[in-house]
C-alpha cells in the first residue's frame, strides 16, 4: 500500500515571546517602526533548530508507533551545523530506527514544502518530515519584528491519513528576493513591493493552479489557503490570482508568533488541519527560489496525536519584553560574561558516542533494583534500556543558583524522580524559580547542554519543565488519550 | 570490627596561618608558614619528619599536581609526600593518611598539610571546574551554592517547615558564627552581623543569601602527628589524641535510587555513627563538648547538627534558634568561627578544624576557650549532598 498522504502532524513554538513593542522600543530611533503589542516567539540560549525539531516530532509521534519509520528528513535553512546532521541527532534523540534513510535539507524557504512533495510522490514508506527554522536578522531590520522561531512535523505514511494528499505542483527560479551567504548571519533582502508583485504573485499562483488542475479541482474549492509570508499583502494578492476566494487565506500560527521561515508553511498546515472538518480542501504553499503548492483534503479521521499542536503551543508562552536578553540568546551581541563565563565546554567526542543512548535518548539502564539514569559504570551494552523522554517526573530537590554563569539566569537545577523508577539530576526550563516546588510534575525536554564556543560545537541532553494543561484544540479527536503530557 | 585508631596517635604540633585575601602570599608561601608553626610547637627538627601528606583542593590555582611542589617549599629531603585530593574533605584525608602511618609503624613523626591559594582565581566564590568526562556529560554546571540549597528546600518540604522559619534559622547559624570570629585573630571575616543583614542579603542560590556561603580564602593549616610514646620520650604530658578518625564516600545511592529525599547527608551520618563506634561515644549530643562542622553554609551546618546526632530530626531549627550551638549554649559549634567566618581555603579547612580543637582540648584558645572539654569533633564534608565524601574525628586527651 503506497503513501496516502500526512497521517500525524506535530509542532513546537518556544517559551519565550517578545512584543513587537518592546524590539521597536529600542530600535525605531533607526527604523521608525512603532511596534504593537503582538507577539514573535524567540527561542532561549539553550535551542536550536534541533532541539525544535525533536520537540515538534515528539509533538507528531507521541501516539505513532516510530519503529516502523523509514526515512527522516529535517528542512532547515538555519540548522546549527553546515557538517553535522541534524537527522541523525533526530534518530538517537527520538530513538528512531536507526536504519531510517536521514536527510537534511535547506537552500530556500521552501525546504519543506519541497521535502514534504517528494516523500509524498515517492514511495519510501513512513516519513517524519521535520522543519525547523530559527532565522537571526539584524537589528533594527525589519525581519527582527517579522520573522519567529518553531518548528513542524508531519507524518507521511499509509496508515489512514488525517490529511489526504491530492496533488502537488512546483516552480523553481533563481528569484533572489533574499539571500544569506553561507559566512554571514543575516538575510539581505531586495525590495518588498518587486518581491511581491514579481515574485509572489506570479510563481505562487502558478504553482497552486498547476497543483489544482492536477488534483481536478477548481480554486472556488480550496477552503484554506495556508501560505505563510513576511510580506505584507502577499497572500490575499497571489490567493486573488489564483482565483482563491479571499476568505480562505489563513497563516495562523505565522500571525501569532511571527514567521517561522521554511517551517511556517508545515506549522500553519497543522493549525488548519487542527480546525478544518472532514471534507475540506487545504492547500499549502510556500515561496523561495520558486514555489510549492500542495494539495489536501481533510479526511474524517481523527487527529491522533495527544501533544500540544499549534493550538496548544502557541499560548504555551511566557513574555519576556527584555530586548538585550533576546538578543543575547541569539547571538547578536556579546556580554560581558565575567570569569565564570569563560568555563572552556570542550566535549568528548569518543565520550558523547559512548553515551548516546543516555545523553540524546535519554535512557536509563534497568535491572532487577529498577531503572538506573545514567546507567552504572560497567553496565553491559546489551543491558536493557527503559527510555525516560516521554514519562513525568517529579521534584525532588530544587534551587536557582544566581552564581553559576548563564545566559538565562538563574540557572535552575535539581533532582527529579520518575515514579516508575529513575533518577536524575536536571537543569529546570522554560519556567520561573515560583513554579518550582518539591512534588511538582515535570517533564522533560531536549536541549542544548553544553555550548563550545571556541570550537563551535554544542552537546545535547534533556532538562525538565514544569507540566502544565495542554490547551490544544480536539477536533474529532476520539482516538486521544487525555492530554496532559505537557 | 578492625582495631581502628583510638588513642594510638597523638598530635604534638599545629599551625595554622591566618586566613583570609593574602594578596602577597603564594600557596608555597602559606604553607612554609603553616608548616614553620607546627615544627615551633612540636620542638622537633624538620629531619625527623620521615612521611607527609599534602592536601590541595584546586590543582589549576594551587601548587599544582603531585606532592613535588609541596616537598621543594618544605623543603622535606626526599620523604615520600603524597597529594590528597578529596573535594572539600582533603584537609581531613590528609590527616588520616599520616595518623595511618603513624599507627601502621611505617611513620615516627609524619605531617598533614593542606593549603589554598583560592583568591588567585580572579573571582569569587569557587572556580568553575570540570569534575570528569562523565559527571561533566550529565551533571549541571551549577555552584556550590547551589548544590547546598537544595538542601534547604528539600529539608523545608520533608520537615514541613516554612520558608521564613528555616531562613530565621539559617540566619543565626550565621550570625552566630560570625560573633564567634570576632574572638579569633586568625579568622577572616570578623565582623559581625545582624539578623536584618543576614535576611537581606543578596540572594546566591534560592534560599541561600550572601551571609548563608562561608568565606573563599587563601589560608594553610598542618599537623605533625606520632606516638604516644615518641610524645612522652619529647617530654610532652597533656597528649591529644586522636579517639576516632572515619571517612565515608558516597556509593552512588543517593543520585540512583529513589529513596533519598535530598534533606540530609548520608555520608555525615555513616561517618559519625563509624566515629562514634570507633571512640565509644555513645550519645553525642552529651558526649561531645564542642564540634567544628563543615558549614560551606549555613543550611549544611543546620542538617549536619541532626546527621551527627546533636539534634533530634526535625529539630535542628528549633535547637538552632534555642542557642544550642552558640558559644555558651549546650555544644558549641563553629567556636572559631567555622568555614563561615575564619575561612575555607579547601585543602586546608579540615586541618584548620583539628587545629581550634587541638588549642581548645590544650587550653590554649584564648577568648574562645570552652571550659573543660572532654571531646571535640570535627566534620569536614567534601563533594555535595548528593555525591559527598564526609570525614569525622573525634579528639580529646589522652587517657594516662
Amino acid at each position: 500500500m503506497g503513501v496516502t498522504g500526512i497521517t500525524a502532524l506535530g509542532a513546537y513554538i518556544p517559551w519565550h515571546r517578545i512584543s513587537r513593542r518592546a524590539i521597536a522600543a529600542q530600535t525605531g530611533w533607526l527604523s521608525g517602526a512603532k511596534g504593537d503589542d503582538s507577539e514573535r516567539s524567540w527561542t532561549n540560549w539553550d535551542e536550536d533548530t534541533v532541539t525544535m525539531a525533536v520537540e515538534a516530532a515528539r509533538d507528531c509521534l507521541v501516539e505513532q508507533p516510530a519503529d516502523a519509520l523509514r526515512a527522516l528528513t529535517v528542512c532547515s535553512t538555519t540548522a546549527p551545523f553546515a557538517d553535522r546532521a541534524s537527522s541523525a541527532i533526530l534518530i538517537d534523540a527520538l530513538g528512531l530506527p536507526t536504519d531510517s534513510l536521514t536527510a537534511d535539507t535547506g537552500g530556500s524557504l521552501r525546504a519543506a514544502t519541497s521535502a514534504l512533495l517528494a516523500t509524498l510522490r515517492g514511495n519510501s514508506g513512513p516519513t517524519l518530515c521535520v522543519a525547523s527554522e530559527q532565522i537571526t536578522t539584524a537589528i533594527g531590520s525589519p525581519e527582527e519584528l517579522i520573522f519567529g522561531d518553531g518548528a513542524a512535523a508531519a507524518l507521511v505514511g499509509d496508515d489512514p491519513p488525517v490529511l489526504e494528499f491530492l496533488s502537488g505542483a512546483t516552480v523553481a527560479g533563481d528569484f533572489v528576493d533574499h539571500f544569506r551567504a553561507a559566512d554571514r548571519r543575516h538575510n539581505y533582502w531586495w525590495e518588498s513591493r518587486w518581491i511581491r508583485d514579481e515574485g509572489i504573485a506570479k510563481l505562487v499562483p502558478q504553482a497552486v493552479s498547476d497543483a489544482l488542475a492536477s488534483a481536478g479541482l477548481e480554486p472556488t474549492a480550496v477552503d484554506r489557503f495556508v501560505f505563510p509570508t513576511p510580506v505584507r499583502g502577499a497572500a490575499a494578492l497571489a490567493a486573488r490570482k489564483a482565483g482563491i476566494s479571499s476568505h480562505a487565506v489563513e497563516a495562523e500560527v505565522t500571525s501569532q508568533v511571527g514567521f517561522a521561515g521554511a517551517a511556517a508553511p508545515l506549522l500553519d498546515l497543522a493549525a488548519a488541519c487542527e480546525r478544518a472538518t472532514p471534507g475540506e480542501i487545504i492547500v499549502v504553499a510556500a515561496f523561495g527560489a520558486g514555489a510549492d503548492a500542495l494539495v489536501f483534503r481533510r479526511t474524517s479521521e481523527p487527529l491522533c496525536a495527544a501533544g500540544h499542536g499549534p493550538s496548544g503551543w502557541v499560548p504555551r508562552r511566557r513574555r519576556e519584553d527584555n530586548y538585550v536578553k533576546f538578543l543575547a540568546a541569539r547571538g547578536e551581541v556579546a556580554l560581558g560574561t565575567g570569569m565564570r563565563g569563560e568555563f572552556d565546554e570542550k566535549q568528548s567526542m569518543p565520550a558523547l558516542w559512548r553515551n548516546r543512548q543516555a545523553m540524546l535518548g535519554l535512557q536509563a539502564a534497568a535491572d532487577d533494583k529498577g531503572q538506573r539514569f545514567p546507567p552504572a559504570a560497567g553496565t553491559p551494552h546489551e543491558a536493557s534500556r527503559v527510555e525516560l523522554a516521554n514519562r513525568p517526573a517529579t521534584i525532588t530537590t530544587f534551587t536557582a543558583d544566581h552564581l553559576a554563569f548563564s545566559l538565562n539566569p538563574p540557572t535552575m537545577y535539581g533532582l527529579i524522580d520518575f515514579p516508575e523508577g529513575g533518577r536524575m539530576l536536571v537543569e529546570y526550563c522554560d519556567t520561573e524559580v515560583e513554579a518550582l516546588e518539591v512534588g511538582r510534575e515535570v517533564h522533560m525536554m531536549f536541549r542544548i547542554k553544553a555550548k563550545d564556543e571556541r570550537r563551535g560545537f554544542r552537546s545535547y541532553f534533556w532538562k525538565a519543565t514544569p507540566t502544565r494543561p495542554s490547551t490544544r484544540v480536539e477536533r474529532g479527536s476520539s482516538c486521544h488519550k487525555a492530554s496532559e503530557t505537557a | 570490627m578492625p582495631q581502628g585508631i583510638r588513642d594510638r596517635v597523638v598530635i604534638i604540633g599545629m599551625g595554622c596561618v591566618r586566613f583570609g585575601e593574602r594578596w602577597d602570599r603564594s600557596g608555597e608561601d602559606l604553607l612554609v608558614e603553616a608548616f614553620a608553626e607546627a615544627l615551633a610547637d612540636a620542638g622537633v627538627d624538620k629531619s625527623l619528619i620521615d612521611a607527609a601528606w599534602l592536601a590541595v583542593g584546586m590543582d589549576a590555582v594551587n601548587l599544582g599536581p603531585s606532592g613535588i611542589p609541596g616537598a621543594i617549599a618544605l623543603g622535606l629531603d626526599t620523604v615520600p609526600v603524597t597529594k590528597v585530593e578529596n573535594y572539600c574533605a582533603s584537609g581531613t584525608d590528609a590527616f588520616r593518611g599520616a595518623v595511618y602511618a603513624v599507627a601502621s609503624g611505617a611513620s615516627d613523626f609524619a605531617v598533614a598539610a593542606g593549603v589554598e591559594k583560592l583568591k588567585d582565581t580572579g573571582y569569587g566564590g569557587l572556580p568553575v571546574r570540570t569534575r570528569g568526562t562523565q559527571y561533566d556529560m550529565f551533571g549541571v554546571t551549577g555552584s556550590a551554592p547551589g548544590n547546598f540549597a537544595q538542601l534547604a528546600h528539600a529539608y523545608s518540604a520533608r520537615h514541613g517547615i516554612a520558608r521564613d522559619r528555616l531562613k530565621e534559622a539559617l540566619a543565626h547559624v550565621s550570625v552566630k558564627s560570625h560573633a564567634n570570629a570576632q574572638k579569633n585573630p586568625k579568622a577572616h571575616l570578623r565582623r559581625a552581623i545582624t539578623m536584618e543583614d543576614a535576611l537581606s542579603a543578596p540572594m546566591i542560590a534560592d534560599p541561600l543569601g550572601l551571609f548563608d556561603c562561608c568565606g573563599v580564602s587563601d589560608g594553610a593549616a598542618c599537623a605533625i602527628v606520632t606516638t604516644p610514646e615518641r610524645a612522652r620520650e619529647l617530654g610532652r604530658d597533656r597528649l591529644i589524641s586522636v579517639k576516632a578518625l572515619q571517612l565515608a564516600t558516597s556509593n552512588g545511592w543517593e543520585l540512583a535510587r529513589s529513596d533519598w529525599d535530598g534533606s540530609y547527608v548520608n555520608t555525615t551520618r555513616v561517618a559519625a555513627k563509624r566515629a562514634y563506634a570507633e571512640a565509644g561515644i555513645e550519645d553525642p549530643a552529651r558526649e561531645i563538648s564542642l564540634a567544628e562542622v563543615h558549614d560551606c553554609f549555613s543550611i549544611t551546618e543546620l542538617v549536619t547538627m541532626e546527621d551527627l546526632g546533636f539534634s533530634e530530626q526535625g529539630a535542628a531549627v528549633r535547637d538552632v534558634l534555642d542557642g544550642a550551638y552558640d558559644a555558651d549554649g549546650r555544644l558549641p559549634v563553629q567556636i572559631d568561627g567555622g568555614l563561615k567566618c575564619f575561612g575555607h581555603p579547601i585543602g586546608a579547612s579540615g586541618l584548620r578544624m583539628l587545629y581550634e580543637m587541638y588549642l581548645q582540648l590544650s587550653g590554649r584558645a584564648a577568648d574562645r576557650q570552652v571550659r573543660d572539654p572532654r571531646y571535640g569533633l570535627t566534620h569536614n564534608l567534601g563533594g555535595m549532598p548528593n555525591q559527598s565524601v564526609a570525614a569525622v574525628s573525634v579528639i580529646g586527651v589522652l587517657d594516662d
